[in-house]
């Protein structure tokens, strides 16, 4: 280890052989995106095409999939649910309105939410239910790991509730040993005497295709739900109309069924690529936008001096880099979309695109 | 035990149970690569996952020349050599010259250092240089290949890998002390 030259050596002597695994949580990623449809990109193709592919894809497949395959899934956003629960666990020496705060995220989930639940209900048939199943499957993985948030929350719930000693130091323990907390909380449960609960349950929801949604039931000791779940909060990704159930067992040790009716609505959804490259090689020699489900659509892109160098009212019709038939400089760009998707509603995008020469 | 190429038929089935057979036989060696071209551990379990995603995608594509485990370890390092152009932006890239006091040559650095230590004395290296330095001397690329990855000339590499060996025996000789 004299010079330089064999630092290289030392380090890879040192190194040779060893292993260290990974946390678990890799696998669990990974897992999950491979019950999905993604694949990663891996030609050297600008990232965004690579987006552009998926999200393409995965709406074809969307669309596809919600006349014929039930069984197939689709990755989407988990991302809101657990913010959210975690906001409880966050503040546990604060009183937790948990229904409201339930409530409230149904709200957000069903904002979109304006025309009759009532005429759906009737069209959805007993298939859903099969496609629930299916979905137990898909979502287990997250439930486990939202289960154990929700027993921290409940158990917080609880210490507010008693003012046993006994109890007071196994609430530390499970505090300082989240992963534990099950047991702990079972025994909890025997202790625990409250009042008896009415159980309530969110609304049915109606959702644009691809947002995911919550569904709650509150009030019970325990929950099952038809994906699987024994939560008090589900979290769903419908890929077409269904019906969830939940049997909640309440305090008075009566079991409840209740049934859900999640309606999935189509919305117009745009991709808009940030890059593209014309020089006719086949790859990104335009640049537009992707979209699905889009009613009207309309595109402008403006020069850094803000003159319009191209206008396009359809998405098939993509800017080829040319201004007055000539090559447009390369540089930033930008544009500006008003689109209509089929649920009626009026968005307006606007960006910045790079054109690469 | 599976054999490898039970596994690898599983894994182009799709089928979870040989997907994960071959993460949990392969992952804890492909993690200490990930590991030495990245600054810290989250990012090398996300090249990690990205680069078995590759490889699940890809492995249809494996022809038995040569092992399993080369070619794994190849599509680690094009992950990770990517990851590194996507986020070129969000590295603070320091100078060599930052490190250019004179260093005492007859310094030795002493067998004593664990692997962990060295691992984490090479993830303090400049990204650019810690790629080259591991492309190198540890992985054996060639000064061209290097060069075609990185999109840099031979003489860029060359240079890097000099300078990264210069700092990594500084660094190294500084944390034992």
């Amino acid at each position: 280890m004299k010079n330089y030259n064999n630092i290289g050596q030392f380090v890879k002597e040192k190194l040779k052989g060893y292993r260290e695994k990974p946390d678990d949580h890799v696998w669990q990623n990974l897992e999950k995106n491979l019950s999905t449809t993604g694949t990663t990109a891996t030609s050297n193709i600008s990232w965004w095409a690579g987006a552009v592919g998926v999200v393409a894809i995965s709406s074809v497949i969307y669309f596809a999939v919600l006349k014929e395959n039930p069984e197939e899934k689709t990755k989407m956003p988990q991302q809101t649910h657990k913010e959210q629960v975690e906001d409880f666990t966050n503040h546990p020496e604060k009183p937790i309105p948990e229904t409201d705060k339930k409530a409230e995220k149904v709200n957000i989930a069903s904002s979109e939410q304006n025309t009759s639940t009532e005429s759906r209900k009737n069209s959805i048939n007993g298939k859903n239910r099969e496609v629930s199943n299916h979905k137990a499957e898909n979502t287990g993985q997250i439930s486990t790991i939202d289960s154990k948030k929700t027993n921290d929350i409940e158990v917080a719930d609880k210490q507010k509730q008693t003012k046993s000693i006994a109890f007071n130091r196994s609430y530390k323990k499970i505090a300082e040993n989240p992963e534990q907390d099950k047991n702990v909380h079972l025994t909890e449960d025997i202790e625990q005497t409250q009042p008896a609960r009415s159980v309530e349950f969110s609304e049915d929801l109606e959702v644009c295709a691809g947002e995911d949604a919550t569904l709650w039931a509150s009030g019970g000791k325990s929950y099952l739900w038809s994906n699987g779940s024994t939560d008090s909060i589900i979290n769903i990704h419908p890929r077409q109309s269904q019906r969830y159930t939940v049997s909640v067992v309440n305090d008075a040790d009566e079991q409840i069924t209740h049934e859900f009716i999640v309606k999935v609505k189509e919305c117009g959804m745009l991709y808009m690529p940030n890059a593209f490259t014309p020089n006719s090689d086949g790859y990104n020699d335009e640049f537009k936008a992707y979209g699905v489900a889009i009613e009207s659509f309309r595109m402008q892109i403006m020069n850094k001096q803000g003159v319009i160098v191209f206008e396009s009212a359809s998405l098939n019709d993509g800017w080829d880099g040319k201004y007055k038939n000539r090559p447009a400089p390369a540089g930033v760009y930008l544009y500006r979309v008003v689109y209509t998707g089929i649920e009626g509603k009026t968005k307006t995008k606007t960006g910045t695109l790079t054109l690469i020469r | 035990m599976a054999s490898e190429k039970e596994i690898i038929k599983g894994c182009i089935r799709k089928s979870k149970k040989y997907q994960k057979l071959l993460f949990d036989k392969y992952a804890p060696v492909l993690l200490p690569l990930c590991m030495r071209y990245s600054h810290n551990r989250a990012t090398a379990e996300d090249i990690l996952q990205e680069g078995f995603m590759k490889i699940f995608d890809n492995l249809k594509k494996f022809r038995y020349e040569g092992s399993l485990e080369g070619w794994m370890k190849r599509i680690m390092v094009n992950t990770a050599l990517n990851h590194y152009r996507a986020n070129l932006k969000h590295f603070y890239h320091k100078d060599v010259e930052d490190y250019s006091e004179s260093i005492p040559s007859q310094d030795t650095i002493s067998d004593n250092l664990e692997v962990q230590d060295i691992l984490a004395v090479v993830q303090k290296l400049p990204p650019g240089y810690r790629s080259v330095f591991n492309m190198f001397d540890i992985e054996g690329y060639s000064h061209k290949e290097i060069a075609e990855k990185m999109g840099i000339s031979e003489n860029t590499s060359k240079t890097q890998l000099l300078k990264a060996r210069k700092l990594l025996r500084k660094m190294l000789l500084d944390y034992e002390k």
